[in-house]
């Protein structure tokens, strides 16, 4: 009986001090609020100065440091130029980078990433051996930051190291370090054809080249053109092939349409429903005859995707639609009348839907 | 007589710390797993899913049956919520108010002839309409069904996408739940096939265009226990469950969906009355017994905001119809049981749903019973009564607190002091006729089936966000 009075009062007592802690937390945060802003206003000036004038900014005492340090990395996300430069020197001469460069090291993962997530926001160059490095690392959180910082200080040297991420264990580094690539652009692309070429047909694996297709049909370089026709008529995998179709439908070039008309015919149906799609946004009118052919595909997806494009390729695809909206297949009626009437609707005008219309 | 209170006061006090423990656990591995995720949280990646080419796109499905209060405000709440590629299915399962003419009218809707898939079975669709000004609206008028799953299946038939995220026509999204719910399927889209996300009171906020504007604390003392009561069980059980691999449900308030998971069970099944769980569990059930690997993940910062109910009938009316839902999904589901091959869910989620959560309210009901007995013939133990009551109050209040300062630690959006110090109040309060009431209505649920009750589409009257904003 007494230990169950004792548990009692415990459990009372832990309730209350917890809802003494929870409100003395508030009170701390406000109180550390209103010291932060103070310390921002009292440094601005100063730091006004190193950014735009060069001037050295007087030594900071030991507890106003992460405010200072955090409001120099806010100018640094928002400059370019010397500003940034004079931002970044500054903390490289005052030691922040190779600290963090040694937080690398540490046994939390969480310190490695905090200190990984520093040097992006930085942006110093002398980090990137270091963050390269730190790619393999074990944890896929850790990964992620150092692929993101990576990108963030946009060395070309880098951008190896992000390209053979997108083979990483963790989908969610290769999420980061596909949306890292597309920021840095062209400089990325020959090591994504060089990817995509080798990985295309690794048995088992093929989500590197995959996401590498994905990448270049994002950044829209032409020289991705011939290696993605070729994997579009030759990878193993549909996947790879179908994505290859719709990277070619954001790139183009002159190889783009007959290879993509020829994969209207390909066995997969994921390829050929992607392919319409895509010479639809080639604006392919010599595609007309194959598209009309494919509405009565027997994949649902193709006949939708042949329909649409039909419809955004101009007169000779409407006309295509509207002789194919009589025909006796149901299903490619219904398809091709529910694309005139979007169309319709897109050019205002009224459309066989109006009549139904509750408005 | 004594023999038999000493076994029953035994046997009370044996299930009281069984089940204290399991909470106990729970919230220990609640508050691990909130720690890593608010420091991963903290590394950034909202950005990540805005520009990666690999984000996959998404349909939301907004069932509405006679919501013409605020089927526009959700709308357009839907339409600010950041994603890269958002459609907005809305499905008037017939309604019998206005709420199709407020769609029509605020959103210049024409009918549609687009040919509509059926890969799940629903109630004859009479119209689809698209919208001359949102092209990524689309708003489908069906046959009653009688209930939110058979609108959603319709909404799953017109969907285009590959994921779908189920919700309520009356809920607010944050404007970033769906970037935080789609990373667990950019982490590992072949194996997450659903993701849930935590549920909070909307009552009391206020919530201008769409978006809660201003976190507090609802002013109605029964919609206040309500918001401490959704704070622990999302606070200290879902995240729980999800860590341990025995997620047993992901609330239809806002639940994200693999489509092709889901129709490969055939869509909701509409004779559930809890459709959420137990579309749940027939994934799991189906997916494990095909010995596929998959998981279901509770993320805990996509949060949606729904209204409480505010009256005791209403309360009563949504608690019942949980209850025959939890009994129909674990009798439905029995052959998950204590099966290895159903991982934690079969060994540890649905003997605590048994357990605890179908047998918790009987055992409830059973000990009010025999207190009531016990004092009409004098042989009750008043000095263990007074005991056993304190201890589960203050284990009770303890727990609350916990889930309270954690969520008040880890949450961006604070409430004033006088909200907090009210919501610590309510758990106090709660122990004190609420939680009776509700294993009573509860119990009393139990036999809704033997006397014939059905159930239908939850019709709780709802003020609509613009009234709850005009009264702030």
């Amino acid at each position: 009986m007494t230990l169950v009075v004792g548990i009692t009062l415990v459990l009372f007592a832990w309730a209350v001090a917890l809802a003494l802690l929870g409100l003395a937390l508030r009170l701390v945060r406000r109180r550390e609020e209103g010291r932060r802003l103070a310390v921002e206003a009292a440094w601005r000036a100063p730091v006004d100065a190193l950014v735009l004038d060069g001037a050295p900014l007087p030594a900071v005492p030991e507890h106003e440091r992460p405010v200072v340090l955090d409001l120099l990395l806010r100018y640094r996300s928002l400059l370019r130029g010397p500003e940034a430069e004079r931002i970044t020197g500054y903390l490289e001469a005052q030691g922040y980078v190779r600290n963090a460069v040694e937080g690398l090291r540490a046994r939390s993962r969480w310190r490695r990433a905090e200190s990984a997530a520093l040097l992006g926001r930085i942006r110093s160059g002398a980090a990137v051996p270091a963050l390269v490095e730190l790619m393999g690392d074990e944890s896929a959180d850790v990964r992620m930051v150092a692929a993101r910082s990576l990108a963030a200080i946009g060395d070309p040297v880098a951008v190896d190291a992000l390209t053979a991420a997108l083979a990483d264990p963790s989908r969610w580094t290769a999420t980061t370090v596909a949306a890292d690539l597309v920021e840095m652009g062209p400089a990325a692309v020959p090591t994504l054809v060089k990817i995509a070429a080798a990985d295309a047909d690794r048995p088992g694996n093929h989500e590197a080249a995959v996401t590498a297709v994905r990448v270049l049909g994002e950044i829209r370089d032409p020289r991705a053109e011939p290696v993605l026709i070729a994997l579009l008529e030759g990878a193993a995998n549909f996947n790879t092939r179908a994505r290859a179709a719709a990277a070619l439908g954001a790139i183009g070039g002159p190889a783009a349409p007959p290879a993509l008309r020829r994969a209207l015919c390909e066995p997969a149906w994921q390829v050929r429903a992607q392919a319409a799609t895509s010479l639809a946004a080639l604006g392919d009118q010599a595609a007309v005859p194959d598209l009309t052919r494919a509405v009565a595909d027997r994949e649902w997806w193709v006949r939708r995707n042949c329909a649409e494009a039909l419809g955004e390729l101009g007169e000779p695809g409407r006309r295509a639609l509207a002789e194919l909206s009589e025909s006796d297949d149901r299903y490619v009626r219904d398809r091709c009348l529910a694309v005139l009437e979007r169309l319709a609707l897109e050019d205002g005008r009224p459309s066989p839907g109006d009549e139904g219309s509750a408005a | 007589m004594s023999a038999v209170i000493d076994t029953a006061s035994g046997f009370f006090l044996a299930y009281f710390i069984a089940l204290n423990l399991v909470y106990a656990a729970l919230f220990a591995i609640s508050f691990y797993q909130s720690g890593a995720h608010m420091r991963r949280v903290a590394l950034g990646g909202d950005d990540v899913v805005l520009q990666s080419p690999l984000t996959p796109p998404m349909s939301i499905i907004l069932p509405a049956f006679n919501e013409e209060a605020c089927i526009v405000a959700s709308v357009d709440a839907a339409r600010l919520l950041e994603y890269t590629e958002l459609e907005i299915v809305v499905v008037d399962d017939g309604s019998t108010d206005a709420t199709l003419a407020r769609l029509i009218e605020a959103y210049d809707l024409v009918r549609s002839r687009v040919p509509v898939r059926l890969q799940v079975p629903c109630r004859p669709i009479h119209a689809v309409y698209v919208s001359r000004r949102l092209p990524n609206l689309v708003v489908v008028s069906k046959e009653n069904g009688g209930c939110k799953a058979d609108a959603s299946n319709a909404g799953i038939n017109v969907a285009r996408y590959p994921l779908l995220c189920f919700t309520d026509a009356d809920t607010v999204l944050e404007k970033d739940a769906l970037l935080r719910a789609v990373r667990p399927f950019l982490e590992r889209p072949r194996e997450t096939v659903a993701v849930g996300g935590t549920v909070r009171i909307s009552n009391g906020c206020t919530v201008t265009d769409g978006r809660v504007t201003r976190v507090g604390a609802p002013r109605n003392l029964l919609a206040a226990v309500q918001a401490v009561e959704y704070m622990r069980a999302f606070i200290a059980s879902r995240t729980a469950w999800s860590a341990i691999g025995g997620l047993f449900l992901i609330s239809g308030a806002f639940a994200v969906f693999r489509k092709d998971a889901v129709v490969e069970v055939g869509g909701h099944d509409t004779r559930a009355i809890g459709e959420d769980m137990e579309l749940v569990l027939r994934v799991r059930h189906r997916l494990a017994a095909r010995r596929k690997r998959f998981r279901m993940v509770f993320v805990p910062d996509p949060v949606v905001w729904t209204e409480a109910p505010e009256t005791l009938k209403t309360l009563r009316s949504q608690r019942q119809r949980w209850h025959r839902g939890l009994l129909q999904c674990l009798w439905w589901h029995r052959g998950m049981l204590l099966r290895p091959s159903q991982g934690a869910v079969g060994i540890l989620g649905l003997p605590y749903l048994w357990l605890f959560e179908a047998g918790g309210t009987v055992v409830e009901v059973v000990g009010y019973a025999m207190v009531v007995a016990g004092a009409v013939l004098g042989v009750l133990n008043v000095e263990f009564l007074l005991l056993f009551v304190l201890l589960a109050m203050a284990y009770g209040v303890a727990l609350s607190i916990s889930a309270l300062v954690m969520d008040e630690a880890r949450s961006l959006r604070t409430q004033s002091t006088g909200d907090v110090a009210r919501l610590l109040l309510c758990t106090i309060l709660e122990n004190f006729g609420y939680r009776q009431t509700i294993a009573v209505w509860r119990f009393v649920a139990m036999f809704d089936p033997v006397r014939g009750r059905t159930s239908h589409w939850d019709s709780l009257p709802r003020k609509g966000f613009q009234a709850e904003q005009d009264e702030g």
